[in-house]
């Protein structure tokens, strides 16, 4: 009793000091890394849906939150010609044998609703094995975020071989379905030009997309055209997001599943580390501690590992998992523990109101 | 277990006096004389009690056939019988140290002894229950083969499966009538919410008992059966039970029950009881820290009373059944930081309140027009409500919480009518015929438009006719028709076959069927990763039962024995399981695809001497694995589990003292799972949920003649959690262990009972 009285008269202590620390943090000196110390932030999800997809940069204590469902792909800014899915509202893709949009009809597309759909996948596990199910993640980017693992193949310079691509556009986060579109990718001089069209069209549109080094990706929205998606790549750390994941059903396979509260890191030079508890106690955890661990730049390093939902007939219980916590190295080098304190909302028990608290680890 | 020491000492038969019984010794042939008889007629009418003279002559002629008799004698075991009409009969007495069977009722025409049923039923009776401080039908089953017992902590509930089929297919009775519960009407019980204050006995048939009780009994029937009677004029019996769980005790710990009971003759028809227990389980910390346990506390309340009229040729009850039941699932805190930085934690909480009222009344007796009729009319009122809670730990404001399917209401109320007759057309052919009317009423939040009705009319019979003097076989035929999938025909026939030297050879085939679930017809879940719905064109599941059991009794030097060897086959056809729908690939339904086979072996050997009786019994179960049928490669069909029980039972008689020991090896469960080797290859291999001991050692005395004391040690060997091997990856896995206990505890049992003539 006494120890866990302990504990809470220091946390108590930490927030006072993380409260103080936060208000100059608002102060507006770009490029100087504020001493943050025990900052807490309630990332806006959006509730039970978890409409949003929220961008927390650690350093400047912000976080951006976007609707998941205002974008459809984000086209690689970087060296490479790649081109992601939107992951968050489950879109699947796949080629066709045709490089022809005008050409593409609804005939190309037999079966696909069966199958390339982010619930009929789930679907046919009840039942006979399906034929198709080892490529259903072929369909997806791969979850650890790495370019060679889109389901768009890499655009390639030479344009005729750039083939039609079918896609199903996903889920609201109301579970309305998002549509089907009919896509094929260009190089367009130093960035890249999509056409695009609704399955049955016979014309389709063409969309010129530059490169924007300050961004991982540069994002368009086939209604919209270009839009803003996520912040600049320096100015956040990581993201929470519903995120398209690989579920494994059994041996054989792994299928495309969208998993709820689930925490992606970006891409730029931020790296995370995970440590248990059992080693160090969150509160007793220093600099000098964050230099043994191994840190990781796999996008799903967090994932869903922060937090715990009960299944039926389990004695577990839904919320935070407090047995980890973890390191976050941003692309400024300063070294962050992060915890993950709260899953649900603390009066309507609601998933998507999750709460983090973190601590600059001064060095 | 009596029925083990029962012998077929007695005989039957026609003799040369005039509407007379006549007592003899079973060795010696010679007359006895004081043999008290108490009889009862069955259709109702005088009963009362009779002597026999010097040459062990009783006269009935007074009396209305058929008649229950029982006898009593110091020197001879009590001896009971159905006589069915008015005639001669010789009864030869065993002298005093075998005892004999209770009568049985599940499935039979007229209550009758289990050694004469066609049926092969185990009875746990009086005895046994207070000998294992049994206060629930869980605990009365922890040691009984072929019975598989399971524990969820999430929801407090125990559920069990029978010859390897799912508790689905168990269906439990109270005096023939289903136990209502939240999932089924009788199936899919949970066993923890039936408690045992005022069970005489429970009879337990293996097998699908569709003729007689309709659906939802493919493994079998475990029938309830209350008391409705007492010896004396007045009975009562105020008991206190203390237990420990796992280690721990007090007054906020541990288990604490109270119960009183009052049986009393009103006037010479008329007859009531009424009782009342109370059951507080303050449940098991464990390792869990915190508020959190590791198994939720649960307070019970069950209260019954009986109200009996017994006119001339008639027997008329109305019973009523009532259980409140609270469990408290308490959450762990989280931390939540308001934006003044001042942390105040909450926790997530659930509360389970549920409610069960039964009211069932029965008449059975005689017409003019029948040996033996039955009627009865009953209405369950089943409640449960889920309650979810979040609470501020630092207020301690508590909210309802809001999220889908957090706060819930199941309701499940079922009219039952049904009645049977009875004719006698001769000493070779007996026919029982029946009705059943079914009406079930169910509501929760996750059925189609919150309330669902499913209605069901059945008409039945059976023929018993001794085709010969040693062969009874018993054909039955049940026709029902079903609101929700249609007109089925049931048929069952059983045969048994003696042989001299006492021994009994048992056949049964039977077919059982399964109905589909309101949940399984009506269910409606959808979520943003699940889609799934009910289905209305469900069918029910079929099985086709088989089973022989031969038990032959016999005795080794003066010790009686008996053994016993059965098999069984049982095969499910049309299985209900989840698959994706035809109508929509996004969804997933109930559809009748999967199919299922168990089989068994069993051998049971008893032996009892004068001050100690054993019993022990193997069985060895095949359970269908399913992965046989949808995967390339040589898998086996079946995976075996053995079991294996003992009871040893000392009468220690110079201390007053009964010792008992219960003993139960549950075997290993095996089943397929895809697993990844270490070259990261994936492959199936064999996980298995381990296997495990259980001893319960009990002491009893009586003293001061009006009390009882039990004094036990349950799961000495202290089984928590076995280890299961057996699951493949996947969000929706299980843990990797299995619930059995809370470990080893202790308990005393008080009772004090009056009794005035």
């Amino acid at each position: 009793m006494t120890n866990s009285k302990y504990t809470l008269k220091l946390i108590l202590a930490l927030v006072a000091i993380g409260f103080l620390n936060a208000c100059d943090a608002e102060d507006d000196q770009p490029k100087v890394d504020p001493a943050v110390s025990s900052a807490i932030m309630d990332p806006e999800v959006g509730g039970p849906d978890q409409p949003n997809q929220v961008f927390i940069d650690f350093s400047s204590k912000t976080q951006t939150v976007v609707n998941r469902a205002s974008w459809d792909l984000g086209f690689y800014t970087g060296s490479e010609f790649r081109v992601i899915l939107n992951n968050p509202s489950s879109m699947l893709t796949q080629a066709i044998d045709k490089n022809d949009l005008a050409q593409v009809t609804a005939e190309d597309t037999v079966g696909m609703g069966a199958q390339m759909d982010i619930d009929a996948i789930f679907g046919s596990l009840f039942g006979a094995p399906a034929e198709w199910l080892p490529q259903a993640q072929t369909w997806m980017d791969q979850p650890d975020g790495s370019l060679e693992g889109t389901a768009i193949a890499e655009i390639s310079a030479t344009a005729d071989q750039n083939k039609v691509y079918i896609i199903n556009r996903g889920k609201n986060a109301d579970g309305t379905a998002r549509g089907w579109m009919k896509a094929r990718f260009l190089r367009e001089g130093s960035g890249y030009k999509m056409q695009y069209a609704e399955i049955n069209a016979t014309t389709f549109s063409e969309l010129q997309i530059n490169k924007d080094s300050d961004y991982n990706f540069n994002y368009i929205n086939f209604n919209q055209g270009l839009v803003n998606v996520e912040p600049e790549k320096a100015k956040w750390d990581i993201c929470f997001s519903v995120f398209t994941n690989l579920l494994p059903i059994d041996a054989t396979s792994k299928i495309p599943y969208a998993y709820k509260d689930f925490v992606i890191q970006n891409r730029a030079n931020v790296e995370i580390a995970e440590v248990a508890v059992a080693d160090f106690a969150y509160e007793d955890f220093t600099y000098t501690n964050s230099t043994d661990l191994s840190y990781s730049s796999d996008l799903a390093t967090i994932g869903s590992n922060w937090r715990i939902v009960a299944q039926p007939g389990s004695d577990k219980e839904t919320g935070a998992n407090p047995d980890l916590f973890y390191v976050v190295k941003d692309s400024d080098n300063n070294y962050y523990k992060l915890k993950f304190t709260r899953m649900l909302d603390p009066i309507s028990g609601e998933r998507g109101y999750p709460q983090i608290q973190y601590d600059l680890l001064v060095q | 277990m009596r029925s083990a020491f029962t012998f077929i000492f007695i005989l039957i038969c026609p003799a040369v006096f005039g509407q007379e019984i006549t007592v003899t010794d079973q060795n010696t042939g010679t007359p006895i004389e004081g043999v008290a008889f108490m009889f009862q007629p069955i259709n109702g009418g005088y009963s009362g009690h009779v002597i026999s003279d010097n040459q062990g002559h009783v006269n009935l002629k007074a009396v209305d056939f058929p008649i229950v008799i029982k006898t009593q004698h110091v020197g001879y075991e009590p001896f009971s019988d159905t006589l069915k009409i008015s005639k001669d009969y010789l009864i030869r007495l065993v002298s005093k140290n075998v005892q004999l069977d209770d009568f049985i009722v599940t499935g039979q025409f007229n209550p009758q002894s289990a050694e004469q049923s066609v049926f092969t039923v185990k009875v746990i009776d009086q005895e046994e229950i207070k000998a294992r401080g049994a206060v629930n039908l869980s605990e009365a089953l922890s040691s009984t083969l072929n019975i598989r017992s399971s524990q969820d902590l999430a929801i407090g509930s125990s559920g069990i499966s029978m010859q390897g089929i799912s508790g689905q297919n168990v269906k439990i009775l109270l005096d023939g009538i289903p136990l209502v519960n939240r999932n089924g009407n009788g199936n899919a019980a949970d066993l923890s919410q039936i408690n045992l204050n005022n069970i005489e006995r429970i009879e337990i048939v293996e097998g699908p008992m569709a003729v007689n009780y309709g659906a939802n009994a493919l493994a079998g029937v475990i029938n309830l059966i209350s008391y409705k009677d007492a010896e004396n004029t007045t009975e009562i019996s105020v008991g206190l039970q203390e237990e420990t769980v796992g280690s721990e005790f007090g007054t906020g710990e541990g288990k604490h029950i109270q119960s009183i009971d009052v049986k009393q003759q009103i006037a010479n028809q008329w007859f009531g009881q009424i009782g009342v227990l109370h059951n507080d389980f303050k449940g098991f910390q464990g390792n869990q820290i915190g508020r959190p346990k590791e198994w939720n506390p649960k307070e019970q309340y069950q209260a019954n009373a009986l109200i009996r009229f017994r006119p001339k040729n008639h027997s008329i009850y109305y019973r009523l059944d009532f259980l409140d039941e609270t469990i408290n699932d308490l959450g762990k805190s989280n931390n939540n930081y308001l934006p003044s930085g001042e942390n105040q934690p909450f926790a997530i909480d659930e509360k389970y309140l549920t409610q069960r009222a039964i009211h069932h009344i029965q008449a059975e007796g005689k017409l003019p027009f029948l040996n033996r009729y039955n009627a009865f009319a009953s209405y369950s009122d089943f409640e449960r409500v889920k309650s979810k809670l979040s609470k501020n730990l630092v207020t301690g404001e508590e909210r309802l919480t809001t999220a889908d399917g957090d706060q819930d209401v199941s309701t499940y109320k079922v009219w039952e009518f049904g009645g049977t007759g009875y004719f006698a057309f001769s000493d070779k052919l007996d026919l029982q015929t029946g009705y059943n009317l079914s009406f079930e009423k169910v509501g929760g939040g996750r059925i189609q438009e919150g309330e669902q009705e499913i209605n069901d009319i059945a008409i039945y019979g059976s023929l018993e006719w001794k085709v010969v003097d040693n062969i009874l076989v018993r054909p039955g035929l049940r026709l029902a028709t079903n609101s929700t999938f249609g007109t089925q025909l049931i048929p069952s026939v059983q045969i048994k076959k003696s042989f001299e030297g006492n021994a009994d050879l048992r056949l049964s085939y039977g077919r059982g069927y399964r109905a589909p679930s309101v949940r399984e017809l009506y269910f409606e879940f959808v979520d943003s990763n699940h889609r799934i719905y009910g289905n209305e064109n469900l069918n029910p599941e079929f099985s086709h039962h088989f089973s022989s059991n031969f038990t032959k009794s016999y005795e080794v030097g003066n010790a009686k024995s008996e053994a016993g060897i059965n098999l069984f086959y049982n095969t499910i056809d049309d299985q209900i399981g989840i698959a994706q729908s035809a109508a929509d690939a996004t969804a997933t339904t109930y559809v009748n695809i999967d199919k299922y086979r168990t089989l068994g072996l069993g051998v049971n050997q008893k032996m009892e001497w004068t001050k100690l009786s054993t019993s022990i019994g193997i069985s060895y179960v095949g359970r269908y694995n399913r992965l046989d049928d949808d995967q390339q490669g040589d898998l086996d069909e079946f995976f075996y589990t053995p079991e294996l029980n003992g009871n040893v039972r000392y009468d220690w008689t110079t201390i007053g003292t009964k010792i008992n020991v219960f003993y139960k090896y549950t075997g290993a469960l095996r089943n397929y799972i895809f697993s990844e080797n270490t070259a990261g290859e994936q492959e199936v291999t064999i996980g298995e949920v381990e296997g495990y001991h259980w001893l319960d050692l009990t002491l009893s005395k009586t003293f001061f003649t009006h009390f009882d004391m039990v004094l036990g040690a349950r799961n000495l060997l202290d089984i928590q959690r076995i280890n299961n091997s057996g699951v493949s990856g996947g969000t929706h896995s299980g843990g990797a262990s299995v619930p059995v206990s809370y470990g080893r505890s202790y308990f005393i049992k008080l009772n004090y009972n009056l009794k005035l003539k």
